[in-house]
């Protein structure tokens, strides 16, 4: 496409497929798009709930009205299966549902970024989802599985825990290590699933049918699926929860 | 066979595991129709509980979703 003279490039499908766009390189780590979103995500949650909390009292008002209902939800969502466990793990239940569901609505937000060269007008978008890169799910599931284990052991002393690995027959420990193994593994994988073929099939709904339509769309596969697949992470891993603590006492 | 063509093949094969969340899925709206309509009261907690298990069901589609796109990044 020409634009006065120049070349415009837009991402494709093509180029959302091959994974995240490298921006810079620290050492030899590298700075990828969806490295900067997922560190935006967090620093906005970071500075919103500390927007929020300050200088609570007895009387809430309305500022702090919103702390406590978005405190009071974490808390009933971990109370599904954790019973009166509930809000010494709401904190920890909370942050994952709040980071894993904006990173997942990120993709809404389209910020172009505009790349300049010689004839050339590259035009590409600024934010892609945390979780449509699998580094970033396989990192939460790692983090909530470790959680999980901490408690375990702490709950049922180290003993305990590697005998539990032994429970029903001394043969089965290799099949209780691979359970063990698959909780992360599924919990990440279906996260990026999700989230990376919606990010997809929307791309491909924008090449093919560009008017009207992919806002209906856009309703589904990143508010519906973003909210539900948040959901699930976090029942799950308090689901698993209550497997290493019980859910009453 | 040429390697490019083997992983067409293998990612539009991949596809057909599909099938598997699909029936799934559907099995389990329709136990939760069944249950709603003998319970209406119990509506919400059915809801929770059968979309939970639903994308649970989905893991496996979600997997073939995964090696369909691996293998079509070989091409």
């Amino acid at each position: 496409m020409k634009f006065l003279g120049y070349n415009l490039k837009f991402a494709s499908a093509e180029n959302l497929a091959e994974g995240a766009q490298v921006y810079f390189k620290i050492w030899s780590m590298p700075v990828t798009n969806t490295l900067v979103s997922g560190l935006l995500v967090s620093s906005l949650l970071i500075v919103l709930f500390f927007f929020l909390t300050r200088k609570m009292k007895v009387v809430p008002n309305r500022r702090q009205y919103v702390a406590e209902f978005l405190f009071f939800a974490a808390e009933y969502l971990a109370g599904l299966s954790l019973g009166k466990r509930a809000r010494q793990f709401a904190p920890f239940m909370g942050a994952l549902f709040f980071y894993i569901f904006l990173s997942n609505i990120l993709g809404f937000f389209p910020i172009p970024i505009i790349t300049f060269s010689k004839s050339l007008i590259e035009i590409k978008p600024f934010l892609r989802s945390p979780t449509s890169d699998l580094n970033s799910t396989v990192g939460l599931a790692l983090c909530a599985m470790g959680y999980v284990t901490y408690y375990a052991i702490k709950h049922q002393g180290f003993k305990n825990y590697i005998k539990g690995f032994f429970q029903p027959l001394f043969i089965l420990f290799p099949l209780n290590i691979i359970g063990e193994v698959a909780k992360p593994f599924s919990l990440s994988v279906r996260l990026f699933g999700n989230i990376f073929s919606g990010m997809l099939i929307m791309a491909l709904i924008y090449k093919y049918l560009p008017a009207i339509l992919p806002s209906f769309f856009h309703l589904y596969f990143d508010i519906f699926a973003g909210l539900i697949q948040s959901l699930i992470f976090t029942s799950l891993t308090t689901v698993y929860m209550s497997f290493a603590v019980g859910n009453d006492e | 066979m040429d390697i490019k063509v083997a992983c067409a093949l293998g990612a539009s094969l991949a596809v057909l595991t599909g099938l598997g969340p699909a029936l799934g899925q559907g099995y389990a709206a329709g136990k939760a129709v069944e249950a709603i309509s003998r319970q209406p009261e119990a509506a919400d907690s059915i809801r929770t509980t059968m979309i939970l298990g639903q994308s649970i069901a989905e893991t496996t589609g979600i997997y073939a979703f995964v090696i369909a796109i691996l293998l079509v990044l070989k091409i």
